[in-house]
């Protein structure tokens, strides 16, 4: 009896899930939404275009012309365009419900504000993967790498986890804070995946940035990989999957812990409603 | 034994050192409640524990026999329409009044047939489809309540409903809470508009400072009102003699002229035996009254009143 009950509450709550992610997407067809994504496929894809056509020819030797043109796609795009996407859609999960005066209508339902933060997670992912890979596609072909496959599948799986991870990680700074939690996210995004990622210490073990490039110079095979693990900049993991193991893991716990925190936060959310 | 609505039991609630619910102690039986009080009475901040969005400071409460802040069921059974204004941009009626389903368990078809059917009630079938940013208050107000009663509660909990509706929203609110409230579902209505609230339901609470000052239907806050010490205003050419009748009752607990040569104020304990002992002169022939300014015996009155005595003032000032 318990487990039809429980399996009726899990059906329940699924399908709430689905709705919000439903419902939030259909705001992201808004006209601004549309052109904030455009803008986020064009900005890098025409920086990377540009710098593909004014080094033409004068990077030379597959290897090179591999690690610099993936790097340049690498920072540009899982790193530094997933994180801008997570802090306009993530970060602001529980400080825009609270702008538009509606948190007090998930606060009052039981299980709405888990629902609420998981659907909009969901959509944070799905929109900001598909800008990640839209670049990739686009400007791969043009880059004058020896196998743009190889580069092309690395990229988008980069995207999704990198999508992936920071949905998660900027949906607990939005869950956890929210007065100036864009603030908050962009120090974040500077200091720690920016600057600690590189510190060869245990503290970088714990930071996505330093997973998603030690996937990266893994499947690329890098000449400089070597140094690089040598300086422990990036994981010792001869085929990568561990990587994409510790993602998951770190992505899960961080949104375990917005899911656990949200339905604690609504007293001073409904105050402040 | 029947379930009771609400149960609370030394219930307060502060917001650092302000009072939002001052040790509220208190059960109620299924069925509509106007919570009445001026802005910042602490309306709201007892909604906001009545629904779990609160925590209590002390004591405890209970709806429907549950702590709202822990049962998993409780919340299904409740339907809010908050005070604060609805801001959200570019989501249609439908689809925001779908949303608020699904949050609340519904699931599958039947939710399109509700939402469809729950619009129809709140009258914006014609208006589902526009975003609710384009709406007026009154609609947005109209929305608010769709939502809160979309899943079917057993009580319907309201904070300012009317506010910002025009008199015919006014009336159509009115018309449905009533029907809600006939329909044997349990209502707790918050407003600082008396006379609005009057229509819907005959009980009362009164609530001040976060204390609630008096409850009970409005017949026996009127008994309540007659109890009470007033200040009632009397006109006579024979102000003198009528002064010297009154200071031997005890019921009198002060007097003093008015500036006008005619007019005596009365501060009395229990306002009817003056009615009666004026009745009484007036036709023995021994003052002759010509006019007698009191309380109206409203609700209204009662409320200034106890608001006044809340205070610490000596007594109810009459509007004369």
């Amino acid at each position: 009896m318990v487990d039809i009950a429980r399996g009726f509450w899990f059906r329940r709550r699924v399908s709430a899930v689905q709705e919000v992610f439903r419902y939030e997407l259909a705001c992201c067809f808004t006209l601004w939404r549309g052109l904030l994504w455009l803008g986020m496929v064009a900005v890098p894809l025409v920086l990377l275009l540009t710098v593909a056509w004014l080094t033409r020819g004068r990077i030379t030797g597959g290897d090179e012309a591999a690690l610099v043109y993936s790097m340049m796609l690498f920072y540009l795009v899982p790193q530094v365009m997933t994180m801008l996407g997570m802090l306009l859609l993530a970060s602001p999960v529980v400080s825009s419900e609270i702008e538009s005066q509606s948190w007090i209508y998930a606060l009052v339902r039981q299980g709405g504000r888990r629902s609420l933060v998981l659907g909009k997670y969901l959509v944070a992912v799905l929109w900001t993967a598909s800008a990640g890979i839209a670049v990739s596609t686009l400007a791969i072909p043009f880059l004058p790498v020896e196998d743009p496959v190889r580069l092309w599948v690395t990229m988008v799986v980069l995207c999704v986890l990198s999508s992936v991870a920071y949905g998660a990680l900027f949906m607990l700074l939005g869950v956890l804070r929210q007065k100036k939690v864009m603030v908050l996210a962009f120090v974040y995004a500077l200091l720690v995946e920016g600057f600690l990622g590189w510190i060869p210490a245990v503290i970088n073990q714990f930071i996505f940035s330093y997973r998603l490039r030690s996937i990266l110079f893994r499947w690329m095979d890098f000449r400089d990989g070597k140094v690089m693990r040598d300086a422990q900049v990036i994981a010792e993991d001869p085929t990568g999957w561990v990587q994409i193991g510790w993602v998951f893991v770190m992505s899960a716990v961080c949104l375990a812990v917005a899911l656990w925190w949200v339905e604690r936060c609504g007293v001073s959310n409904s105050v402040e409603a | 034994m029947s379930e009771s609505l609400f149960e609370f039991s030394n219930l307060s609630l502060m917001y650092g050192t302000v009072i939002g619910v001052n040790d509220l102690h208190l059960t109620l039986p299924k069925g509509a409640y106007a919570l009445v009080g001026p802005h910042g009475a602490g309306k709201s901040t007892l909604i906001g524990l009545l629904t779990g969005a609160l925590k209590p400071s002390l004591g405890a409460l209970r709806v429907f026999g549950q702590d709202p802040r822990r049962s998993h069921g409780v919340m299904e059974r409740i339907g809010l329409c908050p005070a604060t204004d609805l801001l959200v941009q570019g989501v249609t009626a439908k689809q925001w009044i779908r949303l608020q389903l699904a949050l609340s368990g519904w699931s599958g078809g039947s939710i399109s047939q509700r939402v469809d059917e729950v619009l129809e009630r709140v009258g914006l079938q014609h208006a589902g489809s526009k975003p609710i940013h384009a709406f007026s208050l009154g609609m947005r107000q109209r929305c608010k309540l769709a939502q809160a009663i979309a899943h079917d509660p057993e009580l319907l909990i309201l904070d300012e409903p009317f506010n910002g509706l025009d008199p015919i929203g006014r009336v159509q609110m009115t018309e449905l809470l009533v029907d809600w409230a006939k329909s044997g579902k349990s209502l707790l209505l918050a407003s600082h508009v008396l006379h609005e609230v009057e229509r819907v339901t005959d009980s009362f609470m009164l609530i001040f400072g976060g204390r609630l000052l008096a409850s009970g239907t409005a017949g026996e806050l009127r008994r309540l009102l007659a109890d009470l010490p007033q200040e009632i205003l009397v006109e006579t050419d024979e102000r003198d003699k009528l002064a010297e009748l009154l200071a031997c009752k005890p019921w009198i607990r002060a007097m003093h002229r008015s500036s006008r040569e005619s007019e005596l104020v009365l501060t009395v304990d229990r306002p009817l035996e003056l009615y009666e002992a004026l009745a009484q002169w007036g036709s023995e022939g021994k003052a002759r009254i010509d006019r007698v300014v009191g309380s109206d015996g409203d609700i209204n009155t009662l409320f200034r009143l106890l608001v006044s005595r809340h205070r610490g003032e000596r007594a109810y000032q009459t509007k004369a």
